[in-house]
């Protein structure tokens, strides 16, 4: 047993003491008030005329002041109002547990001063603070607000990233260095020598986080989170302080002009400086930090300086000590650099989706804001139909599923709208799980054509700003890098969206054309995407990386598609992602090479990809993914040195042994010139060290290209239809092991213009080799995908290009 | 180990007890949580301190439980999303405390007796200042390092935190190097 064992014994060992006397009948007689309570809640629920009432009367009797009053919060800043609405929250808050707390007077007594205390202080922030931002919002120079969800893409800017070096006095002491990215990515990077260094890379286009380090004395672990939503309370990954829900609310402050914070410099960089009270948040100690000095990089939202203080004892620094901004992002800064050696997969259940699609997977109205802040766009929408999600770090509001997540960026500015489904058990905050009751404001905001939003509006230090509430059935959180008049604002114009009002969603493809795989992966304008096998139809974003870095080359296999991420730095990796919400799994392959003919084996174990250094000779390379075994193949041809060069995707026979690959180079010859091959070979990659060494399939004059093994161990290739006829390409099913032609499948339809297969840039079939996708890039360079299912091929309306299935 | 194992419970509780639990009936749902009542008592008695405090925060923890009854789904275990609960009550009920009280633990902490006869922890149990270093800790490690060492393992503690296993196990360790620390410092003197 080790000495933490040890400890852990101890600490278990450490005596608890039962319950005092009466504990259980006093529980009794709590339980059944609490059940009368919730039978007369059900009464009066049962009594209203239709929801949006009921609803109103009920969150009237939980919200002092709440109850219809649909003014924005302008109305807060008068002194009573606002003093109202913040010891109200106070108490508020506590109102739907009324019978708890008022059987038990004693607990009741001991902390009446400490939360007068803290309402008084509370009140007095949420005052200045609502007020400042909402006279900032009346300012004529002020952005106007643009009522649109999806308005025209203005010319990409050049994406941003972060990178800054932090000194942390007080906590745990030591420094980290952050480098965050404008799409919300961020590196979390321990600099300090304690014994315990755990790093945290959170990557927005993949929704994975991974920690990653030494989480005990000489325990190296790597944990995993798959599924991660871009923002809002049901993250459940921790965020670095500079990127914290007090650099948020600073951020929302400084745009709009408040008073409390002023304009300064930091490390040269303009600021906005707050120096103020905050709400109470630190815990367990004596140390409870209730003023913070905050430095807020105005281009980044990111914090540069944060100090706490308890009155006028410091708590703890975290300082930058030095901040770059630069353009691109490296997106292999946030994956971990050694070798993830252990997993333990967590999901926490988002999967990209569309506004479009979610309604459908969720099976309620899908709200989304029609006015959002100038500069916001639609960034990524992700849906959680799988894992409870508990909302909100340490929530004890009940967990739920069929949630939708979804966020508009701005640069580094962000705000998220999460909807989740209404129970008579969601009680509280959903950010109040974050760590304090704040000071809140309620509202009554009208809906067009649904029940009003009961809710409540939050924009006070430290609390990320937010406003969230219910209406109908659901419930609405909007959080963010916004000020409450944009919150207001957003909340305002929630409507259910309309496929028009999607931005992510493609146009319905063509009419059905025959039985087969229900879906196929391919990408759209660069993201990973699962399409509609019927209609062609985008269903979903996998990933959200534009052309750069790239996404290439998916593979579907079983649940789950394959890709290769390479940025332009000569760095690639072969991932994974669940196509229902499944996991995201640590890169497969991570190489300082260029990746490009991946193929996944039907079993998932081997994969094979043609491995391109910067400065090398590629060659091709398999690797077991059940054992971390790889192996290399030499591409050249023996006999000259010359360069051999695998086309397309090479295909894994059933056995998970030998592999298919489409070869093109040149032989050497009697004469200087060699003569140039294009074959099919299958390669045995337990015995064989060079590509060529694989067996060549032959039998027909012309070449043989994009072989897919089938099932069966027969194998599939383009070919011609005709001997000597290169210009009619035909699927051609041949037995590997004699090079005996079995059948010819069918003839491919589309723009081969004289090419034949040449022109064919992606070739897929199903398993049972009953249906097949193709895609052929004609003479303007335009894809065009194609269906077969046994008859004529047909083409398929689609965005997609590289399908597979 | 999962929480509901964790809890001690050596089956969860009886399906019909559940269901008529999430139908409201009060009686049902006091056998469920008399169910779990072991663990959860030791998780709110060593956060909190003080057997007030944790009767306090039990009362108060099981009455939202029971309102809440009717919104879980049954994802997880009971035993489960009850130590979500408590946890969170928990967390509330010191927040509210942080600011009145310097040790906000009390200090029955620092007289109350370790067994000695529990093997190989009473070589650390049976230093008085362990229940101190313990409460001293921040809420964050000392939370996590409770859940490991009643037997949650990373991903189900990570669950009743609502924290990623990785922020768990690094809580965990911080914790027990702090305690490593504060012991070998009263050692010293």
């Amino acid at each position: 047993m080790t000495y933490d064992d040890s400890l852990d014994a101890a600490v278990r060992a450490l005596p608890v003491e039962d319950h005092g006397p009466g504990f259980w009948a006093e529980l009794d007689q709590n339980l059944d008030a609490a059940a009368a309570d919730v039978r007369a809640k059900r009464a009066l629920h049962a009594d209203g005329a239709n929801g949006s009432s009921a609803g109103a009367d009920e969150r009237g009797a939980q919200l002092p002041g709440g109850a219809g009053r649909p003014a924005p919060p302008a109305a807060g800043p008068s002194s009573g109002a606002g003093g109202g609405g913040g010891a109200g929250a106070a108490a508020g808050a506590s109102a739907p547990d009324a019978p708890v707390s008022s059987l038990s007077d004693e607990r009741a007594r001991r902390r009446r001063a400490n939360l007068a205390r803290v309402a008084a202080v509370a009140a007095a922030v949420v005052v200045v603070a609502v007020a400042v931002v909402w006279n900032g919002a009346r300012n004529d120079d002020r952005q106007e607000l643009n009522v649109v969800v999806d308005p025209p893409a203005p010319e990409a800017p050049r994406p941003l990233t972060l990178t800054a070096s932090y000194e942390v006095t007080g906590d745990n002491g030591g420094g980290f260095r952050l480098t965050a990215a404008d799409d919300g990515s961020f590196a979390w990077v321990g600099t300090s020598t304690d014994d315990v260094t755990v790093d945290l890379y959170y990557d927005a286009s993949t929704g994975l986080a991974v920690e990653s380090g030494v989480i005990s004395r000489g325990e190296v672990a790597s944990f995993v989170t798959a599924g991660v939503p871009a923002g809002g309370p049901d993250r459940g990954i921790a965020v670095p302080p500079p990127l914290g829900s007090l650099a948020d609310a600073v951020t929302a402050m400084g745009r709009a002009q408040s008073g409390e914070v002023e304009v300064a410099t930091f490390l040269d960089r303009p600021v906005w400086r707050f120096d103020g009270p905050i709400v109470a948040d630190a815990l367990g100690g004596d140390g409870t930090p209730d003023h913070a000095v905050v430095d807020v990089d105005q281009q980044t939202g990111v914090a540069l300086s944060i100090s706490l203080r308890a009155g006028d004892v410091p708590v703890s620094e975290v300082v930058a000590t030095s901040a770059v901004v630069g353009e691109g992002i490296d997106r292999t800064a946030f994956g971990p650099v050694s070798p993830i050696t252990a997993a333990a997969d967590f999901d926490r259940g988002f999967a990209p989706s569309t506004v479009e699609a979610a309604g459908g997977q969720v099976g309620y109205p899908v709200l989304v804001p029609g006015a959002v802040p100038e500069g916001f766009r639609l960034a990524s929408v992700t849906v959680d139909t799988e894992v409870p999600s508990t909302t909100g770090a340490e929530g004890s509001n009940p967990p739920v599923t069929d949630i939708v997540s979804m966020q508009w960026r701005n640069g580094f500015l962000s705000f998220t709208v999460t909807l989740r489904p209404a129970g008579e058990a969601l009680v509280t905050d959903p950010f109040g799980a974050e760590g304090m009751r704040f000071q809140a404001e309620p509202q009554t905001i009208e809906l067009a054509g649904r029940p009003a939003l009961e809710g409540e509006l939050v924009v006070s230090p430290p609390a990320r700003p937010h406003l969230w509430g219910r209406t109908g059935d659901t419930v609405v959180t909007i959080d963010g890098d916004l000020t409450a008049d944009d919150l207001y604002q957003a909340a305002r114009s929630l409507a259910p969206a309309t496929v028009e009002e999607s931005s992510v969603t493609s146009p319905p493809g063509g009419e059905p054309v025959g039985d087969g795989p229900e879906q196929f992966v391919g990408l759209d304008s660069g993201s990973l995407s699962v399409f509609s096998a019927r209609t062609g139809a985008l269903i979903a974003h996998l990933t959200e990386d534009g052309p750069d870095p790239g996404h290439s080359e998916p593979v579907l296999v079983g649940d789950a598609a394959w890709f290769i991420r390479s940025d332009r730095l000569c760095r690639s990796s072969i991932l994974k992602v669940g196509l229902g919400g499944g996991l995201f799994n640590e890169p497969a392959v991570t190489a300082g090479a260029t990746i490009s003919g991946l193929a996944v084996s039907a079993d998932s174990r081997m994969v094979a990809w043609v491995h391109e250094p910067c400065d090398g000779d590629a060659v091709l390379r398999t690797k077991d993914l059940s054992t971390g075994r790889e192996r290399s193949f030499t591409l050249a041809d023996r006999s000259n040195g010359d360069a051999v060069v695998v086309v397309g995707k090479p295909s894994w026979a059933p056995d998970g042994r030998r592999l298919a690959l489409h070869l093109t180079g040149s032989r050497a010859t009697s004469s200087d010139e060699g003569e140039g091959f294009i074959e099919t070979r299958v390669l045995d990659t337990f015995t064989a060290d060079a590509a060529e060494d694989g067996q060549s399939l032959t039998g027909t004059v012309c070449s043989l290209r994009q072989p897919v093994y089938l099932a069966d161990g027969t194998l599939v290739v383009l070919t011609c239809l005709i001997d000597g006829e290169p210009d009619r390409a035909a699927a051609v099913r041949f037995d590997p092991a004699t090079g005996e032609r079995l059948e010819t499948l069918f003839e491919l339809e589309g723009p081969l213009q004289g090419a034949g297969a040449e022109a064919v840039s992606a070739f897929d079939l199903s398993p049972d080799g009953r249906h097949a996708l193709y895609e052929v890039v004609d003479g303007e360079g335009l894809s065009n995908v194609y269906r077969w299912d046994g008859g004529t091929p047909v083409r398929v309306d689609t965005t997609a290009t590289q399908p597979s299935w | 180990m999962n929480a509901a194992a964790a809890l001690g419970a050596t089956t969860e509780v009886a399906p019909a007890v559940l269901a008529r639990a999430r139908r409201g009936d009060p009686v049902a749902f006091g056998q469920v949580v008399r169910h779990y009542d072991s663990r959860l008592r030791g998780l709110a008695y060593r956060m909190l301190g003080s057997r007030p405090a944790m009767d306090d925060v039990l009362q108060e923890a099981y009455v939202k439980a029971f309102k809440a009854l009717s919104g879980f789904r049954g994802e997880s275990t009971p035993g489960t999303w009850l130590y979500r609960i408590v946890y969170r009550c928990c967390i509330d009920a010191l927040r509210k405390e942080a600011r009145d009280a310097s040790d906000p633990v009390g200090d029955d902490w620092r007289e109350r007796p370790s067994d000695p006869e529990r093997e190989p922890g009473h070589v650390v149990a049976q230093r008085a200042d362990l229940a101190e270093a313990l409460a001293r800790l921040p809420v964050d490690q000392r939370s996590a390092l409770l859940l490991i060492a009643d037997g949650l393992d990373y991903a189900a503690a990570a669950d009743v935190l609502g924290v990623a296993p990785g922020t768990v196990a690094s809580r965990a360790s911080r914790a027990r190097a702090a305690l490593r620390s504060a012991l070998a410092d009263g050692g010293d003197q």
